[in-house]
């Protein structure tokens, strides 16, 4: 079923691309997903099957690509040989959406794979500005920045999660993706009430929302994308539609990862939601 | 401290627990309401061997299912102890599996798991790539006469030799691992593993063809090869793999 490859302003509903689902997906069938969301790393040196999919994909629908190891807040220099692949897999593909996450992801010698914390401070903000800066420049394009789901918070900070990142934004240019999933954990975990966070986020720079299930551990919220949507999720993006409508929202499931149609009754859902909403 | 130095000493700690390195980190983080900061610094330690545990398993899964799940975790664990990862790409991770496992003890009860894991690594990397194409058989015929047509294997091929019969181990990657499976491995396997449109496909080679394609495969030419092709060698043999190599295009001329 061709969409446009364009354009995701008729369905604003996008699935992550998973090797699970490779096989139906490989037959082109119709589904309710507006968009795919890729996870770039994966596609870097890979010539088989998870590429054919994905070309096969970008010619139905738009594709926004996913990054988990820029690692912009590492105070290493950048791992330039990674940045000439993504801005070589952003030019082949034609993303209608690139990102990544605020964080950094261990060091040059030894990746965590894990989107770790940086501290909330002004040192810390001028850091992360100047990388942004060099990053945009040289892919040529803004990149939207994801807020973390983290276990603990530094004793130093000196502003708010959702003060740093409006800053940032503010002084960057950059765009924001919104996890709301990762907003309600934190939230939950460190006590604060996520409404403040939406209200206070610059909404116009927001260009992509993720949502996702959590689960429940010892009485801890773990950002696993396990499970279904919580009401509460549901309630945070309603909160989010009050602010602005139309916003490419993707539903996230990486673990334990279910049959392709449990996605899309998610996504219809969220659709039904979004269409009753004034 | 500077977050330059917490990234430093967190992935430390992560990597390698130290109690000198959690009393400093723990002192610049918040003991959260739901989670101290002690066990906030677990979970990421937690989540790290899981990671690439995983990672490991999604490469290995024939050795996973063999010596099962509790021997494969501690086999990671030995693993992730000593060879961190380097690449953005987690998929990467355990290209010196191979290696590591001709030390480990476990490879006593389990002779093949090195071979296995070379197998496996090699059947990663074939996957991935994109398959190349050689000369067709017709084209393979017409150059034969040219005395020095020296040829060599496409990128998506793989000639491979070990002492036990590893393809009929990884044959057992889908099998129920609680069943036993008994059959004498111990017998040396020579392979030819190709890539086929998205899929990975290993041809048996006889003791006889995995000689041929060495002789060939160093540098040496077609004529040379018919020239010196040792007696115990059947025309079948000869016939059979180069049906092998002209139908799926598997060698390339070396200009």
């Amino acid at each position: 079923m061709k969409k446009s490859n364009s354009s995701i302003s008729t369905n604003i509903f996008g699935l992550g691309l998973r090797s699970p689902h490779y096989s139906y997906l490989e037959a082109r069938p119709s589904t309710t997903a507006g968009w795919f969301e890729v996870i770039s790393e994966n596609y870097f040196r890979t010539r088989g099957r998870p590429r054919r999919i994905l070309d096969a994909l970008r010619a139905d629908y738009p594709i926004s690509c996913h990054g988990v190891s820029l690692s912009i807040a590492s105070y290493e220099d950048f791992d330039w040989k990674y940045l000439e692949d993504l801005k070589k897999f952003y030019n082949e593909i034609q993303p209608f959406q690139v990102s990544d996450h605020l964080c950094f992801t261990g060091l040059k010698n030894n990746n965590l794979h894990n989107l770790l914390p940086v501290a909330f401070t002004r040192e810390n903000l001028i850091h992360l500005s100047e990388r942004i800066d060099i990053v945009q420049n040289y892919l040529g394009r803004k990149l939207a920045f994801e807020n973390l789901s983290a276990y603990f918070d530094y004793k130093h900070s000196t502003l708010s999660e959702w003060e740093f990142i409006s800053e940032l934004a503010k002084i960057t240019d950059c765009d924001l993706l919104l996890d709301l999933n990762n907003i309600f954990v934190n939230s939950y975990n460190h006590q604060f009430n996520p409404d403040e966070f939406i209200n206070a986020i610059p909404i116009d720079r927001v260009k992509e929302i993720h949502l996702a299930g959590f689960s429940e551990r010892d009485g801890f919220y773990f950002d696993t994308h396990s499970n279904p949507l919580y009401p509460e999720l549901l309630d945070l993006y309603k909160k989010v539609l009050s602010r602005k409508k139309d916003i490419p929202t993707l539903f996230e499931w990486d673990e334990d990862i279910p049959s392709f149609e449990i996605l899309e009754t998610q996504i219809i859902e969220l659709r039904t939601i979004w269409k009753n909403y004034p | 401290m500077k977050q330059k130095d917490f990234n430093q000493k967190f992935v430390g700690l992560v990597r390698t627990p130290n109690s000198v390195a959690q009393v400093e980190l723990i002192d610049l983080i918040i003991d959260g309401p739901k989670l101290s900061g002690a066990r906030a610094l677990e979970v990421y330690q937690e989540d790290y061997s899981s990671r690439l545990t995983e990672a490991l398993k999604n490469t290995y899964r024939a050795i996973n299912n063999l010596i099962g799940d509790e021997d494969f975790l501690s086999l990671s664990l030995d693993y992730i102890k000593i060879v961190p990862s380097y690449s953005s790409d987690l998929d990467d991770y355990g290209n010196l599996f191979s290696k590591f496992l001709t030390t480990h003890t476990l490879s006593d009860d389990y002779l093949f798991l090195s071979e296995l894991a070379d197998f496996e690594w090699n059947h990663r990397l074939v996957f991935h790539l994109e398959q190349e194409f050689g000369l067709d058989s017709l084209a393979l015929i017409s150059l034969i006469k040219d005395e020095d047509l020296k040829v060599q294997l496409v990128d998506s091929a793989r000639v491979l030799n070990y002492h036990y019969l590893i393809s009929d181990l990884y044959a057992l990657k889908d099998s129920n691992s609680q069943e036993e499976h008994e059959f004498d491995f111990q017998i040396p396997q020579s392979l030819l593993m190709i890539k086929n449109d998205l899929v990975v496909k290993t041809h048996v080679l006889s003791k006889n063809q995995w000689e041929i394609m060495n002789y060939l495969l160093g540098s040496n030419s077609l004529t040379d090869l018919f020239l010196n092709v040792p007696a115990s060698v059947t025309p079948e043999e000869i016939q059979s793999l180069f049906q092998i190599l002209g139908s799926d295009r598997l060698l390339k001329r070396i200009i």
